[in-house]
């Protein structure tokens, strides 16, 4: 199993959107990997948007 | 270790117990079936939901004019307090749990909830909540008036009305943790064979994730209402500043439950509507997948954007920012599903029955409720607009037209199952209708008094806001008279409605409605086997029996 | 293909799981105390409270002049106080500690608590203004009929641009109702 495919399936969960068949796949997946993807995505998100606001509000 | 075992008898053990329907008092007190139970909920739920619209009115009548005409300013606050309190754990959550024990174990195919005795304690946990909560109207210093929110330090300053408020949240939380609980279980564990997650009915997938969020962010509440105890009577500085304490921190662990709290009152409703969407329009959810993710998505960025609600309590703009941003990527999975449920009507062979009407005004004025959030997450906006009545009319937008439209949905879509009798379209229609006009009376001005300064929560008014506020009195009693012709018409249906058929809805195709109506007092004492489509759609269904 | 049905043992060791979820955010939401704290501490956010410095860069370099202060005070209609400041203009070089004495009077015949807020004219002069002591600082009680001398301690910060010849500092004086 494609290491990848844990953070296609978090990241879907983020957007909202996830093709059937892709969401059969993802049954598959190991819930240690799932939860290890959903912490670093949560981490890159919250990181993701700090940069954004620190870029913005820099003098 | 005995009483903890027979409390945690699987359900049909104790249906096997007794096969015939237990009768008198008894049937309600010592409860145990699910449906039993789920009545419970849904009447104490209406129950509440009247006493609470009972305040709101109180609310009106005093803002009809401006001055002071029936309640001194105390009052009043009490009044809102209350109401906020009441509608929110007394009527909203306990009819999506009611609903809960009602359909899901029809839906999903168990022969009850997991846990039946758990259930008929997390039930009766909530009469005695709400008694205190009454009975708080009658101390010394009357019922607590610091606003639902019971922000420090007003409510670590008030009288023993805020004391009793504090057990009863502590109450209805225990109650709906043991009912999320038994709900995660339920559906985790029991569901029929053939019933998969990613086949699973969307009413089934928001009660889950709703029952997570519950047992992740009740506690946070039980924990900051139990500072403000301490504060109050036993010399902590939680939230003293004079104490070292930081009334602000407060709100920082208020919100982180309270943001996840506005989706638990959301996420059910998202479920419902997904089921009477495909069944009126008579094809399948559009995107089922998607609505999955969609929900998990709400509830995964709900715990991110808390202090949104606290703008102008002087972030940096740094997380001003932060939370901005996080919250307007809300609007995108929230978007999702609202494009799926219009995709789902798109071409379909629609028809309008009143749970159809309520349904598609949930949509249309939910949207208005997420739009004006949108506008109020734009932290710029949000420190002119923070304690207006723009935040009133926003949270009204997807409470009463969302919540409260998706239960009335839901009460007329199920109850030929529930009851095995017709309700009269007619006056559900009318119901719809008249509701919809009045609410909007009632809160669309509501914006543009926010937006022209008029702050919540006080019984008095300036006098250019007099024209708007008489116009949401008028609509706030005319939409208070519509629920009547709803209880009169439950009430008349469920002796003398007309008997309904197994399957009332030609496109309704999710497992309740395979079995009889009136749905069998046992239903699925033995799993039927299933062949399932996505939403819970039933193509196949072997076996299964019911007492 | 389908998984075998669950047993009661199951559903008690889910019920336990889910119930150890319960335990476990009631005592986040007690951890968020020190959380906060840390973070706050950590960010600076938390301290609103900073020690003001006064800036001294140009001490040296060069001679400052003379900026000319007018004091002057105000008393909303209907309120009881009479309000003058002793001295109604002087001139003070940045970094020099200027003290000016104000004297209210609370003219009705009850006791009442007052609160001073100051106003600077122009506005930007308000960050130049270093005030050590000023009876603006705390709410202060009246007899009836008593008359009070305050003093104000302050120094005009060395950084204060050089076009700024001219300050005003006027207070205006509040009720602070409800309180005795």
């Amino acid at each position: 199993m494609n290491p990848l495919r844990a953070f296609a399936a978090v990241f879907c969960a983020f957007f909202g959107v996830r093709r059937g068949r892709a969401a059969n796949v993802d049954r598959q997946l190991r819930f240690a990997d799932l939860i290890a993807a959903a912490i670093i995505l949560v981490a890159l998100f919250v990181g993701g948007l700090l940069l954004l606001v620190s870029w913005l509000t820099a003098p | 270790m005995t009483a903890i075992d027979s409390a945690l008898q699987p359900a049909h053990d104790t249906a096997h117990g007794h096969h015939a329907k237990p009768s008198g008092i008894g049937r309600w007190l010592f409860a145990t079936n699910h449906k039993d139970i789920g009545s419970l909920y849904l009447w104490f739920a209406f129950s509440m939901f009247i006493f609470g619209g009972v305040l709101a009115l109180c609310i009106r009548a005093e803002l009809f004019r401006p001055g002071l005409q029936f309640w001194q300013p105390e009052l009043f606050n009490q009044f809102t307090t209350l109401h906020g309190l009441i509608m929110v754990f007394g009527a909203i959550m306990p009819a999506f749990t009611g609903l809960a024990n009602w359909m899901l174990p029809l839906m999903i195919g168990a022969p009850d909830m997991a846990f039946a005795r758990m259930n008929n304690w997390s039930f009766w946990l909530l009469p005695p909540a709400a008694l205190l909560l009454l009975l708080s109207f009658a101390v010394p210093g009357g019922a607590a008036a610091a606003g639902w929110t019971l922000y420090a330090p007003l409510s670590t300053q008030m009288g023993m009305g805020m004391d009793l408020t504090i057990f009863a949240i502590h109450i209805m939380g225990v109650s709906s943790i043991m009912g999320s609980i038994n709900i995660i279980v339920t559906i985790l564990n029991l569901r029929a064979p053939g019933m998969t997650m990613m086949k699973m009915p969307m009413f089934a997938w928001a009660s889950l994730i709703t029952a997570y969020l519950i047992i992740a962010v009740m506690p946070v509440l039980a924990g900051v209402v139990t500072m403000v105890l301490t504060d109050r009577h036993f010399g902590t500085h939680f939230f003293n500043a004079a104490g070292g304490g930081d009334p602000v921190l407060y709100q920082h662990i208020f919100w982180f439950f309270g943001h996840p709290e506005v989706y638990i009152m959301a996420l059910p409703a998202f479920g419902i509507v997904s089921h009477i969407i495909p069944t009126f329009s008579r094809k399948p959810l559009f995107g089922y997948t998607s609505m999955v993710y969609a929900t998990s998505s709400i509830a995964i960025l709900s715990f991110m954007v808390w202090a949104h609600h606290m703008f102008t309590t002087g972030m940096p703009a740094t997380a001003q920012l932060f939370f901005m941003y996080a919250t307007m990527l809300i609007a995108v999975p929230t978007g999702v599903k609202v494009f799926n449920w219009i995709g789902t009507m798109w071409q379909g062979s629609m028809s309008f029955e009143t749970p159809m009407l309520f349904a598609i005004g949930f949509i249309c004025l939910f949207t208005v409720g997420g739009l004006s959030g949108v506008t109020l997450s734009i932290a710029a906006i949000d420190i002119q607009l923070q304690d207006t009545y723009y935040v009133v009319a926003h949270f009204h937008y997807v409470l009463v037209a969302g919540a409260l439209f998706s239960l009335f949905a839901a009460v007329y879509y199920w109850f030929p199952k529930m009851t095995g009798r017709m309700y009269s379209e007619f006056w559900g229609k009318f119901h719809f209708w008249w509701s919809l006009l009045w609410f909007n009376v009632t809160f669309f001005p509501m914006h543009f008094l926010g937006l022209a300064g008029m702050p919540r929560r006080i019984p008095d008014y300036n006098m250019q806001f007099t024209d708007f506020n008489t116009m949401a009195s008028v609509g706030a009693f005319c939409f208070g008279l519509g629920q009547l012709i709803f209880f009169a018409n439950m009430l008349h249906s469920l002796r003398h409605g007309r008997p309904a058929a197994a399957k009332p809805w030609e496109g309704a195709d999710t497992l309740e409605w395979q079995i009889a109506t009136p749905a069998p007092y046992h239903s699925f004492v033995e799993a039927p086997d299933l062949e399932v489509g996505e939403n819970g759609r039933i193509d196949a269904m072997h076996g299964g029996k019911h007492h | 293909m389908n998984k075998p049905p669950a047993t009661l043992h199951d559903n008690r060791l889910l019920l336990l799981k889910l119930l150890l979820l319960a335990c476990v955010m009631f005592v986040f939401a007690w951890g968020l105390i020190p959380v906060y704290d840390a973070l706050c501490r950590l960010t600076g956010l938390g301290s609103l409270q900073r020690p003001d410095e006064v800036g001294s860069q140009r001490l040296a370099a060069t001679p400052l002049a003379p900026v000319l202060l007018t004091f002057d005070a105000t008393v909303q209609p209907g309120l009881p106080w009479q309000v003058r400041p002793l001295t109604r203009t002087l001139r003070a070089v940045p970094g020099e500690f200027v003290r000016v004495d104000y004297e209210i009077t609370n003219a009705s015949n009850r006791q009442v608590i007052g609160q001073a807020i100051p106003r600077y004219l122009p506005a930007a002069a308000a960050e130049y203004v270093k005030k050590l002591d000023c009876f603006c600082f705390a709410q202060q009680a009246f007899e009836p009929g008593q008359t009070k001398r305050f003093p104000v301690v302050f120094v005009i910060d060395k950084n204060v641009p050089a076009g700024l010849d001219s300050i005003t500092l006027a207070y205006t004086i509040f009720d602070v109702p409800g309180r005795s």
